[in-house]
């Protein structure tokens, strides 16, 4: 994994959402112990404070908490919570696409449409897939 | 300290060994023409007191240019290549940095001159067929050279030192440095002819213009380079 | 000596100058970096980086104003400060003749936190090979060396001057990841200077902009990247943009079309827009720290 810093989304934003989407595909279960901030600051070539800033936004979203001394562990409801958090930064992408259509003076209805059309066309491309 | 001087005989090492070659060579000539002479004609001088005094004379004066090229060489070296900004900041200080420089420049020069002067006013007179007044004042006798030599010797260091602090060239600093006796001598010269002094003890004046100017020379380089903020 | 509040700050400038003849290299430069923290000086060549930079470690003498590297001011060249500052040049002046063993032995001597163990760790990790001579390393190689000297004798500050500049990209991760042990193994203040924007957007926690010797910007990374906003607002015809909300550090108007560029975005600057001109439609988008950089720089061109 790696983060993209030129994107405009800041870095410790991309480095929660990666821990979160590990932690809903079950890379990380309950109780288990996710990388270190020295381990992923090196892994990823960033400010160990970064890292630091997107375990603490994890543990206040009750995504992972600390055991002193050991390190960051995954909570019990902690899947839970990142399912819901993704969701949440589905809501976002699709806000964002809905702001960029406005934005192009697209009409509401033709917004919906194309949600619809994308809709289906990701589905088709998941089935293909499997 | 040690890495430092280490590091100023690694810079000078050509000068050194140049050095020791102008030093010793009149002296491994002598003794080769003297163990010629014995082993085909088994007339070897051996200890001919003249002859050795002179050769001292020629190891000195060969190793000018080891005296100027040491002072010239100190602070100039490092500029050409830059290595001296490098230096510049690592925890020695300046005073350190040039101690070390003074240490060896000048340590060299004085081992030259004491071993020649050994030679000349230890080992010679232990000589046999030393004549009585050998080291009497006397026109004309090699050992008169020793104070002008001494003086020039002077004059070089200085004026090459101080060069050598502010410039980025050894070697112009160096030729400046062998320039400066010449230019003194000159300008007795120059006033002599024009100003026709009563009595001018031309060589007396020498030595003292050398060695003043040389000491100041030495003293103003050092001052220049412990305050100049550059490297 | 050092004041309570200087001793929490690794470097501390007021008003610091540089004038060569007439150019104005540093132009009344007023810098706080505390202890622990990454800081990255951004700036288009020329804008006085290196400069300041050689001013913080004596290298060269200040024209006005004041420094202070670990609560030492630099004009008293105080050699007490190196032994614990590490520094890496943007160009090495290494001794070529020497080995880079021989390097080691000369720059061991004069540290007394000189740590062998830290030293054989990097030389393995930089596969520096110690038998060759400084002047037979490439480029990348002596960069290697000039961190690894940095950084041995484990120093309380790290400066780093352009430091992966004309490395190629292999060697430049080696030289981020050497840099990044330090920041976390040992809780060091670095101050690094670069173009690679996106090396600064990883490890700075705070970014200043100099160009033309002024200080554009200093503020955390964070706080530069959120607060930065882009704004494309579609005016009607016949509108002109004369008064631009507060904070534009960049704008261009064509067509109908204006782009702005606002540091300390909030709604209300939207709100402003919208009152002081008909906008048809308005669009914010988030910036990545090059173009921040860019649009500092372009919009004080233009004010020049």
């Amino acid at each position: 994994m790696s983060i993209d810093p030129n994107s405009p989304v800041p870095i410790y934003q991309q480095i929660a959402a990666y821990i979160r989407r590990a932690v809903a595909a079950g890379v990380y279960r309950p109780g288990e112990m996710i990388p270190s901030l020295r381990t992923l600051a090196l892994e990823l070539v960033v400010n160990p404070n970064t890292v630091q800033r997107a375990y603490e936004q994890l543990e206040r979203e009750g995504l992972i908490h600390a055991r002193k001394g050991r390190g960051m562990f995954v909570a019990r409801d902690g899947p839970a919570s990142a399912q819901s958090r993704s969701q949440a930064a589905v809501y976002s992408a699709f806000a964002q696409g809905i702001r960029a259509g406005q934005a192009a003076n697209i009409a509401p209805e033709r917004i919906r449409a194309t949600f619809e059309k994308a809709s289906q066309d990701v589905s088709t491309e998941v089935r293909s897939e499997t | 300290m040690k890495a430092l001087l280490w590091k100023d005989c690694r810079v000078n090492l050509f000068v050194l060994v140049f050095g020791i070659v102008m030093l010793l060579s009149p002296f491994l000539t002598g003794l080769t023409r003297d163990l010629y002479a014995e082993l085909r004609y088994g007339t070897a001088s051996w200890w001919e007191a003249d002859g050795w005094v002179i050769i001292s004379l020629v190891s000195l004066g060969l190793s000018m240019l080891t005296v100027a090229m040491l002072a010239g060489n100190a602070m100039a070296a490092e500029r050409t290549d830059r290595s001296a900004e490098f230096l510049a900041y690592l925890p020695p200080s300046r005073r350190a940095v040039i101690t070390s420089k003074i240490i060896l420049a000048l340590g060299a020069c004085l081992l030259i001159w004491t071993i020649n002067l050994a030679v000349i006013y230890g080992l010679v007179p232990l000589m046999p067929g030393l004549p009585e007044d050998a080291y009497a004042a006397s026109d004309g006798h090699p050992t008169n050279a020793v104070p002008g030599l001494a003086s020039t010797a002077v004059v070089l260091f200085g004026i090459a030192w101080f060069c050598s602090s502010f410039l980025a060239s050894p070697a112009i600093s160096t030729g400046i440095g062998i320039f400066s006796p010449l230019a003194v001598a000159g300008g007795l010269q120059a006033v002599e002819y024009f100003f026709h002094p009563p009595s001018l003890d031309f060589g007396w004046w020498y030595c003292v213009i050398c060695v003043g100017l040389g000491i100041l020379g030495f003293v103003a380089g050092t001052v220049h380079y412990l305050r100049r903020v550059e490297p | 000596m050092t004041t309570d509040s200087s001793s929490r700050l690794a470097i501390e400038t007021v008003g610091l100058t540089k004038r060569f003849g007439d150019t104005l290299a540093v132009d009344d430069l007023t810098l706080r970096i505390p202890m622990g923290s990454v800081f990255g000086f951004i700036g288009p060549n020329g804008a006085g980086k290196s400069t300041t930079i050689k001013m913080l470690m004596g290298l060269l003498g200040k024209t006005a104003g004041q420094a202070r590297v670990l609560g030492f001011d630099v004009a008293g060249r105080c050699e007490a400060v190196k032994d614990r500052v590490g520094y890496v040049p943007e160009l090495h002046f290494v001794y070529r003749w020497m080995r880079v063993r021989e390097v080691i032995y000369f720059c061991r001597s004069f540290y007394k936190t000189w740590n062998n163990d830290l030293c054989a760790e990097l030389l393995g990790l930089f596969e520096l090979d110690e038998h060759k001579k400084v002047k037979h390393l490439s480029k990348g190689m002596v960069a290697k060396l000039a961190l690894l000297l940095a950084i041995a004798h484990e120093p309380e500050l790290l400066i780093l001057d352009e430091p992966t500049s004309g490395l190629d990209p292999i060697i430049r991760e080696e030289f981020l990841d050497g840099v990044l042990r330090t920041i976390c193994d040992r809780q060091k203040t670095v101050l690094f200077s670069s173009h690679t924007l996106s090396d600064v957007q990883r490890l700075a926690d705070a970014v200043g902009i100099i160009h033309q010797g002024r200080l554009l910007a200093n503020c955390p990374t964070e706080e530069l990247l959120t607060g930065t906003k882009r704004i494309r607002a579609v005016l009607p015809d016949g509108c002109s943009p004369d008064k631009p909300p507060e904070g534009t550090i960049w704008q261009r108007f064509r067509r109908r079309e204006w782009l702005l560029t606002v540091r300390g975005f909030s709604p209300a600057t939207i709100e402003y827009l919208q009152t002081t001109y008909l906008v048809e439609n308005i669009e914010v988008t988030d910036l990545g720290l090059e173009d921040v950089f860019k649009d500092y720089v372009r919009g004080r061109r233009a004010s020049a």
